[in-house]
C-alpha cells in the first residue's frame, strides 16, 4: 500500500517523464549518430545551453511565486553589448564585467517595481522592458555587433576555458543549479516563493511579505540573465545587439517541461535542468544528424505539447484512481 | 470566580457601517460572552459579511465602539486583529497545497539561520495542538492530499498556535460531508475546551441548536436579538426543534408584508419539465414538475439547495437522476445542451454572469442567437437594431438610445437587458434565478409583470428567490426547499400564509 503509494507519486510527478524523454533522446541519437555520443559533443552541448539552464534556475523561482519574465533575452543582449563597449574602450575585464551586470540588473528593478509595487501584470510589465531592453541593446550598439581591436583576448576564457580539462562554464552549470536547489528546498525565500504561488492569501495571513519576495525574484533572474550575456559575449568575443531573441520563451519552455507551473504554486530546478537538456539534446542531435534547423522548433513544440498531455490529462489521473481504489 | 472572567470576552456598541449609499450596519449592539460558541445568522444582505470584516480588521467602521477584553478594539489590519488574538476561517482556505503540513502551519514563523530552514527545531507544542484535533493528520502529508475538512483543521491549528482568543468561523461545514460536519464539531468543542471563544456563521439553524451556546440574528444591517440557545429550547417547550428554529426564522426573515397573489389561470395541463430524483453534493433525491404557462417558484433559506437545482437544471454539475423534457429522458450535460433542450437561465449575478458591460444593448441582445441578426452570413445592423429596438419597447427600457452601454444602465435596466438577451433564445422554459435582488421597487414591479406575461405566453417559468414576498405574489406553485431536499410543494392562493411557509423552510414538518 505505502509501496504502491510511493509508486504513484513518482509516476505522477512530472520528471519522471522527462527523464525518460531524455534518455530516449539520448539514445536514440547515441545509435543514429556516430558523433553524438563523445565527451567533446557533450561538452560542447552544455556549453551552448549553460546560458539557459542558468537564468533558467533562477527563473523558475520566480515562476513559483506566479509570475514570469519575458525580458531575459533582451537583457541578455543589452548587458553583452554593454559589456564589449567597455572592452573596447579599453576598460579591464572585471570592472567592465560588474558595470554590466549592474546595468542588466536595472532592468530587474523595473520588472520588480512594476509588477510587485504598482500591481501589473507580468506579462505587460516584462513585455514592455523586453522591447526597451532591445531597443537600448541596438542603440548602444547602433545596429551592428561590437567588436574591436581593443577586445582582449581574454574575454573568451569564460566561455571557452577549461579548468582540469572540463569547460568552465559547466562549473557555472553545476554551482549555479545547486545554489538554486538549495534555495527551492531548503531556503526561507524558496518557501514564501512557493507560498505566494500557492496561495496568496495563506502568505498574506502568514505575514509573508509577498511584493518584497516577488521584487527579488526579478533582481535575482535580471542579475543572472546579465551573466548570462556576459557568457554570450565571451563566448562571441563581441557584443551582439540581435543575439537572444526568444531566448525568454526557450527559458520558459524549459521550465515548463520540469513541470513547474504557469500559475506557480510548485515547481522543481532540477525538473528545469531536465527540460533544459531536453532542448540543448533536441537541438544538438538533430545537428549531428543534419536536419534542417526549422524541424528542430517544430520537435521542441510537439514534446512540449504532448509532454503536457501525457502529464496532465494521464498520468495525473493514473494516481488518482489508485487513490480512490484504494479508500474504498 | 475572578470577577473580570464574567465580563463579555466582546461588548460591540452602536456598531455602523457605511458604504456610500447604503447602511450596511446600524447601530448593533451585542455582546459575546468569554469561551462560548456564538452563532450569528441571518439571510443574505443581512451585514454578517459586513461584520466579519469589521471585526477581523479587513474593513474599518464608520461608528460605534467595540471593547475586547475590556479594551478599545479598533484594528486598522487584518494583522492588528491577529495580534489581539482574533483570527477566522474563511471558507476559501488559506493553506498552500504544495507544501506539507508542517511546512503549513510554521509559514511565516519558520526557524532560520541565514535565510536557511533548521529542520528539527521545536515542533512539539505543533504537533500537541494538531494531535488534540485530529490524530489523523501527519506533520509530513502533503496538504493538497488532505480532505477539505482535515485542511480546515490544519488551518485551525495554525490559528491556535498564534495564542488565538477568538475565532470567526465562516460557514465551516458548508462544503462538508455529515460524517465531516460531526467531526468538525467535535474539533469546534476541543477549541471551546481549550478556552477560546467561537464566532460560528452558519446557514444551517439546525446547528445553531447542535453546538451553539448563544445565538445572534442579523436582518437588514440590524441586530434583531441575541438568546441564550438554550433559552430559546426552553421556551419553545417542547424539544421540537424545528418549533425553535421556527422561532429564528421569524426573527432573521422579520415580518412579511404580503401582496396579494393573483393567480394568473392558466391551466395546468402540458407538463413540459420533469425532474425526478436529482442528486448531487448538495441536493438530495429533488423531483418536481413544470407545466406550461406556470410560474414556479423555488424557496428556502440560504443554503437550503436553490441555486445548486437551477445549476442542475443549466447543465453546471453533474447530477444523478432523471430529468424529463415533454415527457422525453434528457441527460444535461452542459450549458450548451440545456439550450438546446430548451432552457436559459437568467442568473443571479447579473454584473458578473448576466451583461456584458462594456457593449451596448443592441450588441448585448441578440448574442445568445445570432443568427436571427445574420444576413448572408454576416450581422446586419438593420436586423440588429430592430431586435434591439423591440425590447426596449415591450419592456420599457429606460435608455436614451440603443447605443448606450449597458454598464452605465441602472440595476433594473440592466437585468432587463439580461432577461431580453435570454428571451431572444425563444426557449420554452425560463429559470431566473434572484430575478429582482438589488432594484428599486418600481423596476421590481415592472420584471414582475413581465414574468407573468411571459407565463401568459406560454412559457414555463421557475424562479429561485429569497425573498418570501416575491415568491407568495408571483408564483402558482412552491417548492420549498430544506437543506438539500424537497421539503413540500404548495400551491398558492387561498389559505397559504407565510407563516406556514417559514414553519417549513425552518425544517418543520408538512401537516396538511
Amino acid at each position: 500500500m505505502r509501496q504502491s503509494r510511493d509508486f504513484t507519486k513518482i509516476i505522477r510527478d512530472p520528471k519522471f517523464l522527462m527523464s525518460i524523454i531524455l534518455i530516449l533522446l539520448n539514445v536514440f541519437f547515441a545509435i543514429y549518430s556516430d558523433s553524438y555520443f563523445s565527451i567533446e559533443n557533450i561538452f560542447n552541448m552544455l556549453k551552448q545551453s549553460s546560458m539557459i539552464i542558468i537564468v533558467a534556475s533562477a527563473a523558475t523561482i520566480l515562476m513559483m511565486t506566479g509570475n514570469f519574465d519575458l525580458s531575459t533575452g533582451s537583457n541578455l543582449a543589452m548587458t553583452g553589448v554593454i559589456y564589449a563597449i567597455q572592452l573596447s574602450a579599453g576598460m579591464p575585464l572585471w570592472p567592465a564585467a560588474i558595470i554590466a551586470v549592474l546595468c542588466g540588473s536595472m532592468i530587474g528593478v523595473v520588472n520588480g517595481v512594476l509588477v510587485s509595487k504598482m500591481e501589473f501584470p507580468p506579462f505587460i510589465a516584462t513585455l514592455g522592458t523586453m522591447y526597451v531592453g532591445r531597443g537600448l541593446a541596438l542603440i548602444f550598439a547602433d545596429g551592428t555587433p561590437v567588436r574591436g581591436e581593443k577586445i582582449p583576448l581574454g574575454i573568451a576564457t569564460l566561455a571557452r576555458g577549461e579548468f582540469l580539462g572540463i569547460p568552465i562554464p559547466i562549473f557555472f552549470i553545476v554551482v549555479i543549479v545547486a545554489v538554486f536547489m538549495v534555495v527551492e528546498k531548503k531556503s526561507v525565500f524558496g518557501k514564501y516563493s512557493m507560498a505566494i504561488g500557492g496561495n496568496k492569501n495563506a502568505a498574506f495571513f502568514s505575514g509573508i511579505n509577498a511584493g518584497g519576495v516577488v521584487f527579488w525574484n526579478y533582481l535575482i533572474v535580471a542579475v543572472l540573465a546579465a551573466f548570462a550575456g556576459i557568457l554570450t559575449s565571451s563566448r562571441l568575443a563581441s557584443g551582439d545587439p540581435r543575439i537572444g531573441v526568444g531566448f525568454e520563451f526557450d527559458v520558459i519552455l524549459a521550465i515548463l517541461l520540469g513541470g513547474t507551473s504557469l500559475k506557480g504554486g510548485k515547481g522543481s530546478v532540477i525538473g528545469t535542468l531536465i527540460g533544459a537538456l531536453i532542448v540543448a539534446v533536441l537541438g544538438n542531435g538533430l545537428d549531428m544528424l543534419n536536419i534542417l534547423t526549422f524541424w528542430q522548433s517544430i520537435l521542441k513544440g510537439l514534446i512540449f505539447v504532448f509532454a503536457i498531455i501525457i502529464n496532465e490529462k494521464i498520468l495525473k489521473n493514473i494516481g488518482k484512481d489508485k487513490l480512490v481504489t484504494a479508500k474504498n | 470566580m475572578d470577577p473580570k472572567n464574567t465580563d463579555p470576552l466582546m461588548s460591540i456598541k452602536g456598531l455602523r457601517k457605511e458604504f456610500p449609499g447604503t447602511l450596511a450596519i446600524n447601530n448593533v449592539s451585542f455582546d459575546i460572552r468569554r469561551n462560548t460558541i456564538h452563532c450569528l445568522i441571518g439571510e443574505n444582505g443581512s451585514g454578517k459579511s459586513t461584520m466579519i470584516k469589521i471585526l477581523t480588521g479587513a474593513m474599518e467602521r464608520t461608528g460605534g465602539e467595540i471593547f475586547f477584553e475590556g479594551m478599545p478594539f479598533q484594528p486598522k489590519t487584518i494583522k492588528e486583529a491577529m495580534a489581539r488574538g482574533i483570527t477566522a476561517l474563511y471558507q476559501e482556505l488559506n493553506v498552500v497545497d504544495d507544501l506539507s503540513v508542517e511546512e503549513n502551519l510554521t509559514l511565516g514563523r519558520e526557524n532560520q539561520r541565514f535565510g536557511m530552514i533548521l529542520k528539527h527545531a521545536d515542533l512539539s507544542s505543533l504537533i500537541a495542538n494538531l494531535k488534540s484535533l485530529d490524530e489523523s493528520i501527519k506533520l509530513t502529508d502533503r496538504v493538497g492530499d488532505l480532505s477539505v475538512a482535515q485542511r480546515q483543521v490544519v488551518e485551525i491549528a495554525k490559528a491556535i498556535s498564534t495564542d488565538c482568543k477568538m475565532l470567526i468561523m465562516d460557514e465551516p461545514t458548508a462544503s462538508l460531508s455529515e460524517e465531516e460536519t460531526k467531526r468538525m464539531f467535535k474539533v469546534i468543542r476541543k477549541l471551546k475546551s481549550k478556552g477560546i471563544t467561537i464566532i460560528y456563521i452558519s446557514h444551517k439553524l439546525s446547528e445553531v441548536f447542535e453546538i451553539g451556546d448563544d445565538v445572534s440574528v442579523l436582518r437588514d444591517g440590524e441586530m434583531i436579538g441575541s438568546r441564550v440557545v438554550a433559552e430559546i429550547r426552553n421556551e419553545t417547550s417542547c424539544n421540537s426543534e424545528s418549533e425553535a428554529c421556527l422561532e429564528l426564522v421569524k426573527m432573521m426573515l422579520g415580518k412579511v408584508v404580503l401582496e396579494e397573489y393573483v393567480s394568473s389561470g392558466n391551466e395546468r395541463t402540458e407538463k413540459i419539465l420533469e425532474a425526478r430524483n436529482i442528486g448531487t453534493k448538495k441536493l438530495r433525491d429533488v423531483s418536481f414538475e413544470l407545466y406550461k404557462g406556470e410560474i414556479l417558484g423555488f424557496y428556502g433559506l440560504v443554503g437550503a439547495g436553490k441555486t445548486e437545482v437551477a445549476q442542475v437544471l443549466y447543465g453546471m454539475d453533474p447530477y444523478t437522476g432523471e430529468i424529463l423534457f415533454k415527457d422525453k429522458p434528457m441527460k444535461i450535460k452542459n450549458v450548451a445542451w440545456a439550450l438546446r433542450a430548451g432552457i436559459t437561465l437568467i442568473p443571479e449575478e447579473r454584473r458578473i454572469a448576466g451583461i456584458f458591460g462594456q457593449l451596448s444593448i443592441r450588441a448585448n441582445v441578440p448574442i445568445m442567437r445570432m443568427r436571427k441578426v445574420m444576413k448572408n452570413g454576416v450581422i446586419n445592423r438593420n436586423k440588429e437594431n430592430q431586435l434591439a429596438d423591440g425590447f426596449i419597447k415591450n419592456m420599457s427600457l429606460a435608455t436614451t438610445s440603443r447605443e448606450k452601454v449597458v454598464g452605465f444602465l441602472s440595476g433594473g435596466n440592466q437585468q432587463k437587458v439580461v432577461i431580453a438577451k435570454c428571451l431572444n433564445r425563444e426557449s420554452d422554459i425560463l429559470l431566473m434565478d434572484e430575478p429582482t435582488r438589488g432594484i428599486d421597487v418600481g423596476a421590481k414591479q415592472e420584471i414582475h409583470d413581465i414574468i407573468r406575461e411571459l407565463a401568459n405566453k406560454g412559457k414555463g417559468v421557475i424562479v429561485f428567490s429569497s425573498e418570501l414576498p416575491e415568491i407568495m405574489q408571483l408564483c402558482d406553485r412552491i417548492v420549498l426547499m430544506y437543506e438539500g431536499s424537497v421539503r413540500t410543494v404548495l400551491k398558492n392562493g387561498g389559505n397559504l400564509d407565510s407563516d406556514r411557509v417559514m414553519a417549513l423552510v425552518a425544517g418543520g414538518e408538512v401537516t396538511a
